[in-house]
């Protein structure tokens, strides 16, 4: 009698455990799902953006006020390449939870990449910068936005704690890229991981030059 | 030339004028403003001095010195300054009750840019979930596996 009752309780404590692991994994697989779906959406958008921009450009009606305009939180903005660890991913407006699950966000209200300012781009540490530890100085970055597009080296890379204020404006076009420290897949995440890249010459156009320089 | 006669009376009245001239203004409160007369000068106990010194010492705050008045400047105009204080920039000698209460670390996030912003929060309790579900389904399975025995 009691072991059949022991027995009883372990099937149901097993049959509990399955329910509450698959739910486990359905929660997290449905949100990579999503996150994989989106960013296949957002590279969707960032091409056919690419091409509207560039038959503007060739009708020769794009002009700097309308590309300025504010992005709409959750758009693409630009595109991000880092060789060294094979990254080419598509940079979503906004750092909030279904941006990040998406894709590299821009933090709202930095600079875009080219532009003159400090462009914030910030990744989870277990997505898409899984490997953003593995750059040193020196490592080079590429940037592409409907009106710019060059290269980027790694000037800085330091680690500060969570509440440390890190990102401060730059009167000089400047990419800082963060995510949490230490890149880990478990446990808390009390600092960041904080790299910062200046434009090197000679692989912007002329016209990103100018908007880096402030003059438009 | 002419000889003043000088007789008492007339020196008498002299000196009157002179000593009325010179003590009026400090019976008047400096009316005149051709001399002002110099405040007493006080009295210094120095019992009551060596009291009131220690009761000053007492109730004050603090004592500081300011040496770097750019990061002072910049803390007054809600700059954040990148420098790190070093031990010679600010002293502060306070007593211990009075000591500014340590900043609680606070679950702050990031969502839009701003000058001495903070990184944005990019930690995700996805991967733990994951592994938390796949191995609590492996466990349940096993359990669900054994027979139950017979007795």
């Amino acid at each position: 009698m009691f072991r059949e009752r022991a027995d009883v309780a372990v099937r149901v404590g097993a049959a509990s455990l399955c329910v509450v692991g698959a739910t486990l994994v359905a929660l997290a697989g449905g949100r990579y799902a999503i996150g994989s779906y989106r960013a296949d959406v957002a590279r969707r958008l960032w091409d056919e953006r690419q091409a509207q921009a560039l038959v503007a450009q060739a009708r020769d009606r794009a002009t700097i006020a309308a590309s300025f305009q504010r992005v709409a939180t959750g758009a693409p903005v630009a595109r991000l390449r880092i060789p060294r660890i094979r990254l080419d991913e598509i940079v979503i407006e906004g750092v909030g939870d279904d941006e990040l699950n998406a894709g590299p966000g821009h933090l709202p209200g930095s600079a875009l990449p080219g532009m003159t300012g400090n462009a914030v781009i910030s990744a989870h540490r277990d997505r898409h910068f899984s490997r953003l530890d593995e750059l040193q100085l020196g490592d080079t970055i590429r940037t592409e936005t409907t009106q710019s597009s060059g290269a980027w080296v790694i000037v800085s890379r330091r680690v500060v704690g969570r509440e440390t204020p890190a990102l401060f404006q730059s009167k000089e076009p400047l990419l800082t890229l963060t995510t949490c420290w230490p890149v880990r897949y478990f446990g808390s995440a009390p600092d960041r991981l904080i790299l910062s890249a200046k434009p090197i010459a000679g692989t912007w156009a002329d016209g990103a030059r100018a908007r880096m320089r402030g003059d438009s | 030339m002419r000889r003043i006669p000088v007789t008492l009376r007339s020196a008498t009245t002299a000196m009157t004028l002179c000593a009325a001239t010179l003590l009026m203004p400090a019976a008047l409160s400096a009316q005149f403003t051709t001399f002002v007369a110099p405040p007493r000068k006080a009295t210094v106990d120095s019992a009551k001095a060596t009291v009131a010194v220690a009761k000053a010492r007492a109730d004050s705050v603090a004592r500081m010195t300011l040496s770097d008045m750019k990061a002072w400047v910049d803390s007054a105009a809600g700059v954040s300054s990148t420098q790190v204080a070093s031990a010679s920039d600010t002293v502060m000698t306070s007593a211990p009750a009075m000591a500014p209460a340590e900043r609680q670390p606070t679950d702050r996030t990031t969502t839009t840019f701003s000058n001495g912003a903070i990184a944005p929060n990019t930690a995700s309790p996805l991967p733990a979930y994951l592994v938390a579900g796949l191995a609590a389904l492996i466990v349940g399975t096993l359990l669900l596996r054994i027979r139950p025995r017979r007795a």
